[in-house]
């Protein structure tokens, strides 16, 4: 018997918009990325809890060590949520830092022209 | 828009300047429980340097004191009120001469009523949030403050006040960007059915 092995596509109108949000870090030390993105989610964990955060649909996409600019990605109503728990960021790993939002875009190719 | 920054001599203007700048604020007030001779100083030194953002000052104050009010209504660009239990709020919103009220909220019970907010919009007093109260609390409070903060806006709202987050830094690394500040605003504002 033929058993069904993918899904079926998601209509467009019933998927998520995402929007892609660019940050920086100010900082005078080194950053790694993988302790901005742990750091940012225990913050927006401990600002939204684990039921508000999965309904931003927050993703952590990357952080540029250089440049000290990262993405994030979320659900478009909770673009400013997300800017707010960004702020409230004061520390990575002990390292003091001046958080920052650039740009919002809606194709991750685009967001990374700002990195 | 301005940004307000607790001045302290431990502030380097020049630093502050630079940092302000790359965060994209272009108009900074400086705050603080200032003396006639630090008044002076700080306008020449602002007037001297030429510093990438416009400086101004802000007589703060701490207690209800008509006398230091009137002293320095004229020297300053703009006289506030560092508010955070109800006398005092009621004498900063009472007052017309005050411009602003900054931080009308606490971690302990509300400080801001119908009465305060009916009486600010009669006399044009801007509310300001600091947001560096929200940096600076303990997490356990920080619920309480939010929830205080959340219910003034409702009232600003409600009666139509001018209220804005700003970031009233005491050190460089609590400065934050205007814009962004104007998103945690709107993060405060919204109400909590609208998380879908």
């Amino acid at each position: 018997m033929n058993q069904k092995k993918s899904m079926n596509p998601i209509p467009l109108s019933l998927r998520d918009k995402k929007r892609y949000l660019v940050f920086e870090l100010i900082s005078e030390q080194t950053l790694f990325e993988r302790d901005v993105s742990f750091d940012l989610k225990n913050l927006l964990l401990k600002l939204f809890g684990e039921l508000g955060l999965s309904k931003m649909n927050y993703q952590f996409i990357g952080f540029d060590e250089k440049s000290r600019k990262g993405i994030l990605k979320c659900r478009h109503t909770a673009v400013e949520d997300l800017k707010a728990g960004i702020l409230l960021l004061k520390e990575v790993n002990g390292v003091k830092i001046l958080p920052r939002t650039l740009k919002t875009s809606g194709t991750v190719k685009k967001a990374k022209t700002f990195l | 828009m301005k940004d307000f920054v607790l001045y302290s001599k431990a502030f380097e203007l020049n630093e502050l300047a630079k940092t302000e700048k790359q965060l994209g604020n272009n108009e900074v007030v400086l705050c603080r429980n200032f003396s006639e001779k630090e008044l002076t100083d700080l306008k020449e030194t602002i007037k001297k340097e030429n510093f990438p953002v416009n400086f101004f000052t802000c007589h703060l104050l701490y207690n209800q004191n008509s006398k230091e009010l009137n002293k320095f209504k004229n020297k300053t660009e703009f006289i506030g009120v560092f508010g955070g239990n109800v006398s005092i709020n009621k004498f900063a919103v009472s007052n017309k001469q005050i411009d602003f009220l900054i931080s009308p909220c606490n971690e302990g019970r509300l400080t801001f009523d119908t009465a305060i907010a009916r009486t600010a919009k009669e006399n044009k007093t801007e509310i300001l949030i600091p947001f560096s109260q929200f940096l600076n609390v303990q997490f356990s409070k920080r619920v309480v403050l939010t929830k205080n903060y959340v219910f003034m806006l409702k009232l600003s709202n409600k009666f139509k006040l001018n209220s804005r987050v700003v970031s009233f830094a005491k050190e460089v690394n609590e400065l934050r960007s205007v814009k962004d500040l104007e998103a945690f605003k709107s993060f405060l504002d919204k109400k909590f059915e609208s998380v879908r």
